[in-house]
């Protein structure tokens, strides 16, 4: 394998690989990806693979696990992203290509993971809970009773009116994705980029140049194993 | 067989960073794993108490109310204590008044009011006593305890199981009934109908 000078450093680095790790570590200190609001305050929650925030008229409401897991889980999302910059800027290293795959493994699947989770609750939600909360004109206890969820699909607002006896509420539920989210899909959609698309570039450009450093530190990756 | 190490050593940071934290987290509820998705008990018993804030937020009481007996107009003269830290908006009330099972008459709020947290605030209800229910005030100038039973039972009428301190001049045994509230409490709008029984002042 070639030995890099400080020039060839910054032509083989993979620049995308780079600023995919740069978004992890900010994404991981972001915060919540996405929000839902029922009423003014009334229960606010805000979640993301690494955060969660419950508050229920003021209070905030703790879940003896996700205190202990989420913040590990942030620790690996900023783990992640150091060694997908390092894999990245050393990108004829043998061994960077685990390194940023690591890396990159850790938003690509709780980001996947969390958009399934809200799609599939959301239509959950909207479709079924009917059918496991009391519907309209089903009776509990002699009381014509109602529920009517109107949640909207991860982004929007709606309405969930309850209807019993003597009281009426419609309780107003607003969602919404944070900036931490979009960063992260950004980091994603840039992440896979770095991985799929950009080494493809380089290599033509460093073929058509006469380099072949990408051939041999192919090369030497297979050799690995 | 540095690649090895390596994956090893990736694989072996993501299993203890995520297996480490639950293995914590067991330990610090005493190792039963139900209470892992448990709320702990203080935050149930804060839950428990907001919820009751919620379902009481304050005292409502009449202090006094008037009976133009010319034209039949009533105010009742009411005062909410808020003992919430959230703000109401009482939009729309209305009652009938009864006396005894008698309707004589109906109340409503006529500007909607904001109930600030913490706060007390005086509000007004107007409405109207029906003609027929005020004429004994009109023909009694005296004392409440002097009302003769003659003229009781003259105004009465066919209302029968009256007894003398059910008179209309000082309103002191009338009672809201079929009351409906529409307020708004954290951005949720309730609708609140035909709720029985609020006694006068």
């Amino acid at each position: 394998m070639k030995k890099k000078t400080g020039r060839s450093f910054v032509k083989y680095a993979n620049w995308p690989g780079v600023v995919t790790g740069f978004l992890m570590v900010i994404v991981s200190f972001m915060g919540s990806w996405w929000r839902v609001q029922f009423g003014d305050g009334f229960i606010e929650m805000a979640v993301s693979p690494f955060y969660y925030e419950a508050v229920f008229m003021g209070e905030e409401i703790s879940i003896p696990l996700l205190s202990y897991l989420l913040p590990a889980v942030q620790a690996l999302l900023i783990i992640g992203g150091f060694f997908m910059i390092i894999g990245s800027l050393f990108n004829y290293k043998d061994w960077s290509e685990k390194l940023s795959k690591f890396g990159f493994r850790k938003i690509f699947w709780p980001l996947l993971t969390f958009i399934i989770i809200l799609l599939v609750g959301t239509f959950l939600t909207n479709n079924f809970m009917g059918e496991f909360l009391p519907g309209d004109n089903q009776e509990i206890d002699g009381m014509d009773e109602g529920l009517d969820i109107e949640a909207p699909y991860v982004v929007g607002s709606g309405d969930i009116d309850v209807d019993l006896n003597e009281l009426t509420a419609s309780v107003p539920i607003e969602m919404s994705l944070t900036s931490g989210f979009w960063m992260a899909l950004v980091a994603v959609i840039l992440g896979i980029f770095s991985r799929k698309f950009y080494p493809d570039l380089v290599k033509r450009e460093d073929r058509s140049s006469g380099g072949g450093f990408y051939d041999a530190a192919e090369t030497g990756r297979r050799d690995m194993g | 067989m540095e690649s090895r190490k390596l994956s090893l050593f990736l694989a072996m940071l993501t299993t203890v960073l995520l297996i480490g934290p639950v293995v914590m987290a067991l330990s610090s509820q005493g190792w039963e794993l139900e209470s892992l998705f448990v709320l702990p008990e203080e935050d149930m018993a804060d839950i428990e108490e907001r919820m009751t804030e919620f379902q009481n937020p304050g005292d409502f009481r009449i202090t006094s109310e008037d009976l133009d007996t010319e034209t039949g107009d009533f105010e009742v003269h009411a005062e909410f204590d808020s003992s919430v830290d959230f703000d109401i908006l009482l939009r729309k009330f209305y009652a009938e008044v009864y006396l005894q099972e008698e309707a004589i008459g109906e109340v409503w709020l006529e500007d909607a009011v904001v109930f600030e947290a913490g706060e007390v605030k005086n509000f007004k209800l107007i409405g109207f006593i029906e003609d027929e229910f005020i004429d004994l005030d009109e023909d009694f100038d005296g004392e409440e305890d002097e009302i003769p039973d003659e003229l009781i039972e003259e105004f009465m009428g066919d209302i029968s199981g009256w007894d003398q301190d059910d008179y209309i001049g000082d309103m002191g045994y009338v009672q809201f009934e079929n009351i409906s509230v529409e307020i708004e409490v954290m951005g949720i709008d309730l609708l609140l109908e035909d709720i029985i029984g609020v006694e006068g002042s």
